[in-house]
């Protein structure tokens, strides 16, 4: 009976090749083209094969104050809109914790930005930062303070991208650590109460290192979406204006698909993807060190 | 048994009968010819209008697709590049005609025109408008719409009497539209109204527009400097160069006769903020002397007033920039011959001036002399005097992309304050000498 079930089904390894297939073709293969592909010159508006440079690529980019500077905006992003989100993230499922019908309401507002698709969310953002009919500058124009040429100055450009990218994705960190908080023991926090400890005791003893699981993991998730950071930028100012705005994932679009330089664009590609591949592992060690 | 088999044959048969047959009228069916343009062209319009006709007196189907300006060149080289075949034909700009070639995406037409050549061939166009799309003797298209830059004013505010009193006692001269950048600047500064909601100028400074480094060598050239030496070297950081662009952001930066916004306008933006009655004089491509003749664009019908570009000093002479679009025929496409048909039927004579009645501004010499257009548009009969003067155009390189946007980034960071002109100018011209020795153009 087992044979001809054997017989039926195929071996284990027949049953896994569809979905080995599969991946082989959609994941390892353009990985594996895009590494041979560093290796080489190519340009898409040139009827020439591509053309063996070996290592010139990676040693190009070590030249191109362009790639430093682009690497340098991509950090300075990660950085503020991980930490923003994770402040605002874990005061908001700290805020509104309890099933009363008023934070079960705010709740679910708070997920709507999550939920719109990030072009459509930033032109919305691009038409509030207008200069001159968006309602930013409208309203501070009734506060008496001068508003600004949000995304056609260098200074408030790139906080202007990092606010909307922290109004998107804060829900997403909160929602992740409000259902770890939620799924905390509440003996504990009750045998807190009865000790008589503060609120500022119980969050910084327990609420806090219970919940730095839930906190890598978001932490992990958002520094790997906003490293890559490209549809937000795009929309809202292509990288300008005086290269303000330039992230690795931009500049790599416009070598890519501007310039059509395919050898490059697949060789800034591995960086990005070697700088996520090694912080997150780094992460993910210390997830299991929590 | 026997009468199995004679069902089985007399199906067969049937079925043999019903592939020829249907293989017969799919093969007689009208192929689709597929086009992509962007949104906003001023050409769409008539466009569609023209190929809704098609349509219906040949029976050939068109589909047009239309995605934003930024992203038509790289779906167009991406889509030729993996022989996707998604287009028959298409309308680049001239400045993407050296790619397109290199890479062989697009099609002589020569041996079409031979067969079936346009209405007045060969006299149907101005030469400088079939130039820009050859290489080698061949020609990869005919012109669609054409878009040398001028120099526009509001007539009614120089005409008016008082103004030119006011502005004579407070400058010394007549108000009469520039010929000089000096000129210019005082009478964007006379008329900069902010209060009343007018401003001097307008320009179009946005980092990623199409404009920017367009505006770099017309002030680059209009200071009598150039972009490159006969043997490709970088030359625009020359002293023209660093005069021009200080110029362009003193205009915005010092002066404030620009908004302060023009750094987020592309030539979209600003081209309607003077058809809205709120600049005094500004440069712009040739359409926006149509469209303030248009009731459904603007609000100055009858007050546009059109003139050359200005220069530093009138010892150089006065230049444009000129380049357009034109439909070419795809490498790639099953339907060339198809394509060419409809290709010189959107470029025929009615549909030249039609497109022209429309906002394009028109190709061909007989659109030019018409009559009833020259009454609507009176501007035409300079653009067939820029064109038959000398007029510039972008380098014709397949590096180009690169050289725009390097020289985009580098006016950005001189209007941001970041960098002096001669700085932003030395560090593009030093990349950009570069890209040009990597491409092989120094092998001597």
């Amino acid at each position: 009976m087992a044979f001809s079930r054997h017989r039926r089904f195929g071996t284990p390894q027949g049953m896994v090749f569809p979905s080995v297939f599969f991946i082989l073709i959609v994941s390892v293969y353009p990985l594996v083209y895009s590494l041979y592909m560093t290796l080489h010159d190519w340009s898409l508006t040139n009827a020439q094969p591509p053309m063996f440079v070996g290592i010139g690529n990676f040693i190009a980019l070590f030249q191109d104050s362009r790639f430093w500077y682009s690497l340098r905006t991509t950090v300075l992003f990660t950085v503020w809109v991980v930490m923003v989100e994770m402040i605002l993230g874990m005061v908001l499922a700290l805020s509104i914790s309890r099933n009363t019908r008023f934070q079960q309401i705010c709740r679910s507002i708070l997920l709507i930005p999550m939920m719109i698709t990030p072009v459509v969310l930033s032109l919305m953002w691009k038409y509030m930062y207008n200069p001159e009919y968006g309602i930013i500058n409208y309203l501070l124009h009734f506060l008496r303070i001068e508003g600004l040429i949000w995304l056609g100055e260098p200074a408030p450009a790139l906080p202007a991208v990092i606010l909307v990218d922290i109004w998107q994705w804060t829900p997403f960190v909160f929602l992740l650590l409000f259902s770890g908080i939620a799924s905390l023991p509440p003996d504990v926090f009750e045998a807190a109460q009865v000790d008589g400890a503060s609120g500022f005791q119980t969050f910084r003893y327990i609420t806090l290192p219970l919940t730095i699981p839930f906190l890598l993991v978001a932490l992990l998730i958002r520094f790997m979406d906003s490293f890559r950071i490209f549809d937000t930028i795009y929309v809202l100012t292509k990288g300008g204006p005086a290269n303000a705005t330039e992230t690795l994932s931009i500049y790599t679009y416009k070598v890519g698909f501007n310039y059509f330089n395919m050898g490059y664009a697949a060789t800034l590609s591995y960086i990005i993807l070697v700088i996520i591949t090694f912080a997150s592992q780094q992460f993910v060690k210390l997830e299991g060190k929590a | 048994m026997n009468t199995i088999h004679t069902k089985w044959y007399l199906l067969a048969v049937a079925l043999c009968v019903f592939l020829a047959v249907s293989s017969m009228v799919m093969a007689q069916e009208k192929p689709v010819l597929r086009t992509i343009v962007f949104q906003g062209w001023a050409r769409t319009p008539s466009l569609q209008k023209q190929v809704a006709e098609y349509e219906k007196l040949t029976g050939v189907k068109v589909e047009i697709e239309e995605v934003p300006f930024a992203q038509l060149h790289e779906k167009m080289i991406l889509d030729f590049a993996s022989q996707g075949g998604s287009y028959d034909f298409v309308a680049p700009l001239t400045d993407w005609f050296t790619e397109l070639v290199r890479g062989k995406y697009i099609a002589p037409i020569d041996d079409f025109i031979k067969k079936d050549p346009p209405e007045e061939w060969p006299n149907a166009f101005p030469p400088a408008l079939l130039k820009l799309q050859s290489k080698d003797g061949k020609l990869y298209g005919l012109p669609t719409h054409d878009g040398p830059i001028m120099l526009y004013y509001r007539k009614d505010l120089f005409d008016d009497s008082k103004e030119k009193e006011a502005f004579k006692k407070q400058y010394g001269y007549e108000l009469v539209p520039p010929a000089t950048w000096s000129q210019f600047l005082d009478m964007a500064k006379f008329f900069n109204r902010p209060d009343m909601n007018l401003n001097g100028t307008v320009t179009a400074a946005k980092q990623g527009g199409q404009q920017l480094a367009y505006d770099f060598f017309l002030m680059l050239w209009s200071y009598g400097g150039n972009i490159f030496d006969e043997k490709w070297h970088p030359i625009f950081n020359s002293q023209a160069g660093i005069d021009g662009l200080q110029f362009y952001v003193d205009l915005r930066n010092k002066w404030g006769v620009t908004p302060k916004a023009s750094t987020t306008y592309d030539e979209t933006e600003n081209g309607p903020i003077y058809l809205d009655s709120r600049v005094a004089l500004m440069w712009h491509w040739s359409h926006i002397a149509a469209w303030s003749e248009m009731e459904d664009r603007s609000k100055i019908i009858g007050k546009n007033g059109y003139t050359v570009f200005p220069v530093s000093d009138l010892k150089i002479s006065h230049t444009t920039l000129d380049i357009y679009w034109f439909w070419a025929i795809s490498s790639a496409s099953k339907n060339q011959e198809e394509a060419y048909k409809l290709v010189k039927w959107l470029c025929n004579k009615k549909n030249d001036k039609e497109a022209a009645q429309m906002g394009t501004i028109a190709c061909r010499l007989s659109t030019f002399k018409d009559p009833e257009i020259l009454k609507q548009f009176p501007f035409y009969e300079s653009i067939e005097k820029a064109l038959a003067a000398e007029t510039k155009t972008t380098p014709q390189i397949p590096e180009y992309a690169q050289v725009d946007d390097l020289i985009g980034i580098a006016c950005s960071k001189v209007i941001a304050g970041e960098k002096t002109a001669k700085e932003a100018l030395d560090e593009a011209a030093q990349q950009v000498e570069e890209i040009m020795k990597k491409a092989g153009y120094y092998k001597e």
